[in-house]
C-alpha cells in the first residue's frame, strides 16, 4: 500500500522543517570598516562640546595577566575643579571592591547573585588594591571608605576653582568569574569597574562620591581617555574609544585607546571573538561575536540602525565615532546586557525555527531589544550623565520609555507587539502593565538605588517599566508631538551634563505648560466643564509617590426620563394636569424619552483625567473627558439609551495596572464578552487537541 | 478489504468517537465560560485587537480561570487516555473483523486484559523515554528531538499491536511479555508497521494544527468548527493506523524474514 507511505514521506518532511533553523550568515557583514581617526564625530555632525563638561582626563595603562586574571595597572588622573568651592580631597570609586569580601555593602545586597547568575565558587572574589598615590612622585595620604568600594586621596593643599590637580596610582585589579557585569569566564574577559574612577564635585561644593550597591550604577565626570591595553596576543580587544595603536612583540599585544567626552572605560578580550562590521552615518559598528553566534550578527546590527535612526532625531546626535557592540561566549552571561561608553554588551537572541516564526510564533524582548537598550544608555546616561545612584529613573527609565519609542518608529505602530503566538499580539502596552502589576505600589519611582529592596525586586518594575509607563501616558495626553519637542529640548539642553530629575520635570512644564488641556464643555453634558491636566502634579504622583491609575465602570442603565406627569400649576396658579405616570418598563419606551446613565468610579489613588466612550442605542458613540478628581462621576444623557461605556477606549492610560473593568453593557445590551468566548472558544479546541492526541 | 475501507465501512463508530470528543470538550468549555463569565462580571472586554493581552491579564490577575483551564486540559487528557483504553477492545475487534453481534463480548472478555497491557506498556514506554532522555542530552536539539519522536512512534505502534494481539490473537492478557513482545515485533518487523506510521504522523500534524488553530483563531467561533472537524478527521486517521496495526499483526505470522515481506 503506498499512500500510508507517500503521507509519512511528506509528515516526516513537514516535521523536518519544523526543526530547520534560520541558517547563520557568516558572511554577512565580513568586511572590515576602518578604525576611525578621531574619537568624536566632527561637530557639523554631534554638535558642540560645552569646555566646562570636560572635568577629568585619564591615562591608564594596564596589563592583563592570563594567569591570576588580573590587571597589573597605573593611572594618571587629571582633574579639573570646574566648580567655585575649592576642595583639598579627591574622592574615588573603587568599584571592583565591590566583590572582595561577603560584607561589602554589594555583597551584604545581592548575596552573590546579579540577574540570576551567582557567585562562581573556585574564583568568587574580586577586587582592586591600590598601592600608591602620589602626584609628582610625593606619595600622597589615602583612605578606604567604610566600604572599600570608595577612596579619598588626601591633598596637600586645597585646588581652588578652576584650578586642576594631577595624582598617579598604581593599582592591581583582580577579576573575579565574571557574574555582575565584570571579570572572566575562562579566557574571556570583560574588563570594567576596574580602575580608580574620581567621584564628582557638585556646583554646591559637595562630592558624589557614593557606595556601590547592588541596585546603584555609576555617576562620574566628563573626560578624555588614553588607555594602554597588554594583552596576549591572540586576543581580539575592543574598547571605549578608537584604536590608535597597535604593537605585537614577544607574544603580547600592546594596544593604545583613546575615548574623548566620555565617563567610563571598559574593555574586552578573547581569543574567540569574530568580528563583524557595518557603518552607518559616518559612525564605524562592530561587533565582537562568539563563532556560534554569527548567524545573529545582521540582526543586531539592523538593530542599532534602527536604534540610531530614532534616537538621533528624537534625543541628538550620537557624538562619538564608533559603536562597539560585545556578545559574551557561553558561560559569560554575567557579562551581557550592560553600557559602557561606545560599548556595550548584548544579549543572545531566543533561537527560533524560521517555521515555527512564520507560523506566528515570534518575540521582540530578548536578544535585539538588548541592543535597543543598551544603545539607548548611550545617550541616557552616556550623554544625559545622571547619577544613577540617586535618580535611576532617569537613565533607566528614561532609555526604557526611549526604547519603546525606537520600537514605534522601527515598526511604524503605536503600539508594537512584543510577543506573538500563533499570530496573537501581545503588545507593548501589555507588556508593560503586566510588568508594572508584579512591582506595583511598594516603591515610588524617585528614589536612590540602594533604597529598593532587593529582597522585594520592585527596582525593575518600578525604575524601568513605571517611569516609561508614566512618560508615554504623558506622550499620549500631551501629544506626541509635545511631548517629543519637551525630550529634545531636555537632551539639547543636558547633553554631556549631569541633568537631575527636577530638570527634566522643568523642561516638561516649560514646553507642555503647567496645565494642557484636554477636552472643552461636552455638548451633551452642560453640567460638565472643561478638562486639563496638570504637569507637576501628575509627574509629582507618578514619580514621588505609589499611587496607582485606576478606574471601573461603576453603572450603566437606563431609566425612564422624567415627564410631565401629575399636577402642575397653570398661569392662573391652579392645579391642572393629574395624568397618571407611565407604567411602560424602560425597555419599551422610545429613546427620547429615556435617560441614559453612567457611573464612573476612581478605584485607583492617582488622580489624573480619563476619557470614556459611551455608546448608544442608535449605534452612534460620544467621547467624554472627565477630570477623575471626585471618587465618581455621574453622567446622564437626556434622551439617549446607553448601550455600552469603555474607558481609555484609546489605551491612553498606560500607567492602568487593571483593564478588566474598563467595560460594561448596560443590562438588556450584552453582546457578548470577547474575552470569555475566547477562553472557552480555545479551551473546547484545546481539549479536542489533546483528546485527539491521546485517542484512536 | 483495505484498512482504510475498513474504517469507511463502520461510519456509526467514528461519528460515536467523534461525537464523544465534542461532548467532553463542549462540556469544558461551558465550565471554563462560566467560570470566566462569573469573575469578570459586570465587565466586559473591548477591543478585539488586544484580546490576546486581555487574555493574559485574565489568567494572570485571576489564577482560578488558569487553574479551571489547567484542570480541563488536565482532565481531556486523563479523560481521553482512559477511554480510548477502554474502548480499544470494540475499535480492534470492529476494524479486526469480528462479526458485529460478537464485538461486544469480545470487548467485555478482553477489557481486563487490555488494560492489564496497556499499564505493562504504560511501565514500559516510561523506562524507555528515561533512557532515551539520559542519552540524548548531549545530543543537538534537533536530533534529540527525532530520537524522541522514534520512541514515541515506536511505543504508539507497539500499544496498539499489544492490545490487538490481545484482542485478537488471544495473546497472554496479563503477562508483561504480550507488551514487550509488541516492542520486540514493531522494531524487528518495522517496514510492516512503518506503514501505520504515515496515519499517526497525520494524525499529530492534525494535532499540532488543532492547537495552533486554537491558539491563532483564540476561540473563534468559524475556527472552533474547523477544529472540530480536525477532530473528525484525526478519528478517522488515528483508526486507519489501527487498521494498519491489525493487518500486520496477521502478516508477520506468515514471514520468516524481517523484512516485513509477507512469505506464503
Amino acid at each position: 500500500m503506498r499512500a500510508p507511505n507517500a503521507a509519512m514521506v511528506a509528515a516526516v518532511a513537514a516535521l523536518a522543517a519544523v526543526g530547520a533553523c534560520d541558517a547563520p550568515d557568516p558572511s554577512t557583514h565580513a568586511t572590515p570598516v576602518a578604525e576611525p581617526t578621531e574619537a568624536l564625530r566632527p561637530e557639523p555632525e554631534r554638535g558642540r562640546v560645552p569646555e566646562e563638561a570636560h572635568v577629568v582626563d585619564y591615562v591608564l595603562d594596564a596589563r592583563l595577566d592570563t594567569a591570576t586574571h588580573s590587571v597589573e595597572g597605573r593611572a594618571r588622573v587629571t582633574w579639573r575643579n570646574r566648580t567655585t568651592h575649592p576642595t583639598d580631597v579627591l574622592p574615588m570609586h573603587l568599584y571592583m571592591n565591590a566583590f572582595r569580601a561577603e560584607d561589602t555593602t554589594w555583597m551584604r545586597h545581592g548575596r552573590g547573585t546579579h540577574r540570576g547568575q551567582g557567585q562562581d565558587r573556585e574564583s568568587p572574589w574580586g577586587y582592586i588594591d591600590v598601592r600608591s598615590v602620589t602626584r609628582d612622585g610625593e606619595p600622597l595620604e589615602w583612605s578606604e571608605g567604610s566600604d572599600p568600594t570608595v577612596m579619598t586621596v588626601q591633598l596637600p593643599e586645597p585646588v581652588p576653582g578652576g584650578g586642576q590637580v594631577t595624582v598617579e596610582l598604581d593599582f592591581e585589579t583582580v577579576l573575579p568569574a565574571v557574574f555582575a557585569r565584570t571579570g572572566h569566564a575562562d579566557d574571556f574577559y570583560m574588563v570594567a569597574q576596574w580602575f580608580p574612577k574620581v567621584g564628582v564635585l557638585e556646583n554646591d561644593g559637595t562630592w558624589q562620591n557614593h557606595v556601590f550597591t547592588f541596585h546603584s550604577e555609576f555617576y562620574a565626570d566628563f573626560g578624555d581617555y588614553e588607555v594602554h591595553l597588554d594583552v596576549p596576543a591572540e586576543m581580539v580587544v575592543g574598547a571605549t574609544g578608537i584604536r590608535t595603536d597597535e604593537q605585537v612583540e614577544s607574544g603580547r599585544k600592546k594596544i593604545t585607546y583613546r575615548a574623548q567626552m566620555v565617563h567610563d572605560f571598559a574593555w574586552t578580550a578573547w581569543s574567540g571573538f569574530v568580528q563583524t562590521w557595518a557603518e552607518h552615518e559616518g559612525i564605524r559598528i562592530r561587533q565582537l561575536m562568539p563563532r556560534e553566534r554569527l548567524g545573529d550578527a545582521s540582526a543586531h546590527i539592523d538593530a542599532v540602525v534602527a536604534t540610531l535612526d530614532s534616537m538621533q532625531p528624537r534625543f541628538g546626535q550620537y557624538p562619538w565615532s564608533t559603536i562597539t557592540v560585545v556578545h559574551p561566549p557561553p558561560g559569560a552571561g554575567g557579562a551581557a546586557g550592560m553600557e559602557y561608553p561606545t560599548l556595550f554588551t548584548a544579549g543572545d537572541r531566543v533561537a527560533i525555527p524560521s517555521l515555527v516564526r512564520r507560523l506566528g510564533f515570534d518575540e521582540r524582548v530578548s536578544g535585539t531589544f538588548v541592543t535597543v537598550h543598551e544603545l539607548g544608555h548611550q545617550w541616557f546616561q552616556g550623554l544625559l550623565a545622571s547619577n544613577e545612584h540617586a535618580q535611576p529613573w532617569l537613565d533607566e527609565g528614561l532609555n526604557t520609555m526611549s526604547n519603546a519609542l525606537v520600537l514605534m518608529d522601527r515598526h511604524q505602530d503605536d503600539d508594537p507587539w512584543l510577543v506573538r503566538v500563533a499570530g496573537q499580539p501581545l503588545r507593548l502596552s501589555d507588556g508593560m502593565r503586566l510588568d508594572m502589576r508584579r512591582s506595583g505600589g511598594l516603591d515610588p519611582v524617585d528614589q536612590p538605588a540602594d533604597a529598593f529592596s532587593p529582597l522585594l525586586g520592585t527596582y525593575g518594575g518600578v525604575v524601568y517599566r513605571r517611569t516609561a509607563a508614566l512618560m508615554l501616558t504623558l506622550r499620549n495626553l500631551a501629544g506626541a508631538e509635545a511631548f517629543d519637542e519637551a525630550l529634545r529640548t531636555y537632551a539639547e539642553r543636558w547633553r554631556f551634563r549631569h541633568p537631575t530629575g527636577a530638570d527634566l520635570e522643568d523642561v516638561l512644564v516649560e514646553i507642555l505648560g503647567r496645565r494642557v488641556p484636554l477636552a472643552e464643555v461636552h455638548p451633551e453634558l452642560p453640567g460638565s466643564g472643561p478638562v486639563s491636566l496638570d504637569v507637576r502634579e501628575f509627574l509629582d504622583q507618578g514619580l514621588r509617590t505609589t499611587r496607582e491609575v485606576d478606574f471601573a465602570v461603576r453603572e450603566v442603565t437606563n431609566r425612564a426620563a422624567t415627564g410631565d406627569a401629575g399636577w402642575h400649576r397653570d398661569e392662573s396658579g391652579a392645579l391642572v394636569g393629574g395624568a397618571a405616570p407611565s407604567r411602560d418598563p424602560v425597555r419599551a419606551l422610545p429613546d427620547d424619552r429615556v435617560e441614559g446613565i453612567v457611573v464612573v468610579q476612581r478605584t485607583g489613588d492617582f488622580l489624573v483625567p480619563v476619557e470614556l466612550e459611551v455608546e448608544f442605542a442608535d449605534g452612534s458613540r460620544t467621547r467624554v473627558f472627565w477630570d477623575g478628581r471626585a471618587r465618581y462621576t455621574t453622567l446622564r444623557f437626556a434622551g439617549r439609551r446607553v448601550t455600552r461605556v469603555g474607558i481609555d477606549p484609546d489605551r491612553t492610560l498606560l500607567l492602568e495596572l487593571d483593564r478588566s473593568n474598563n467595560n460594561r453593557w448596560a443590562p438588556g445590551h450584552e453582546a457578548g464578552d470577547p474575552i470569555a468566548r475566547s477562553v472557552a472558544g480555545f479551551g473546547q479546541a484545546a481539549s479536542l487537541a489533546v483528546l485527539g492526541g491521546l485517542g484512536p | 478489504m483495505s484498512a482504510l475501507r475498513r474504517v469507511a465501512s463502520a461510519p456509526w463508530l467514528v461519528l460515536a468517537l467523534w461525537a464523544g470528543q465534542l461532548a467532553i470538550a463542549f462540556a469544558f468549555g461551558s465550565v471554563l465560560s462560566a467560570v470566566v463569565s462569573a469573575t469578570l462580571t459586570p465587565y466586559a472586554g473591548q477591543d478585539d485587537a488586544y484580546v490576546f493581552g486581555a487574555v493574559v491579564e485574565l489568567l494572570s490577575l485571576h489564577p482560578a480561570v488558569a487553574a479551571t483551564l489547567m484542570t480541563g486540559l488536565v482532565s481531556s487528557a486523563i479523560i481521553g487516555a482512559l477511554g480510548w483504553t477502554l474502548l480499544s477492545g470494540i475499535v480492534i475487534a470492529r476494524l479486526g473483523g469480528v462479526a458485529r453481534p460478537e464485538v461486544g463480548a469480545t470487548w467485555l472478555r478482553t477489557l481486563p486484559g487490555v488494560v492489564v497491557t496497556s499499564l505493562w506498556h504504560l511501565l514500559i514506554r516510561a523506562a524507555i523515554f528515561f533512557a532515551v532522555a539520559i542519552s540524548v542530552s548531549t545530543l543537538p536539539r534537533s536530533l534529540a528531538l527525532l530520537v524522541f519522536g522514534i520512541a514515541l512512534a515506536i511505543s504508539t505502534l507497539a500499544l496498539d499491536l499489544a492490545r490487538v494481539h490481545v484482542v485478537l490473537h488471544a495473546a497472554r492478557p496479563f503477562h508483561v511479555r504480550t507488551a514487550a513482545d509488541a516492542y520486540a515485533n514493531v522494531v524487528r518487523h518495522w517496514r510492516l508497521f512503518a506503514r501505520a506510521l504515515g496515519p499517526w504522523l497525520l494524525q499529530m500534524a492534525v494535532v499540532v494544527g488543532s492547537l495552533w488553530l486554537a491558539l491563532a483563531s483564540l476561540g473563534g467561533q468559524s475556527h472552533l468548527w474547523t477544529v472540530r472537524g480536525l477532530a473528525l478527521l484525526g478519528i478517522v486517521l488515528g483508526l486507519w493506523r489501527v487498521a494498519l496495526i491489525i493487518d500486520a499483526s496477521r502478516l508477520p505470522e506468515r514471514s520468516t524474514d524481517d523484512t516485513g515481506s509477507a512469505q506464503p
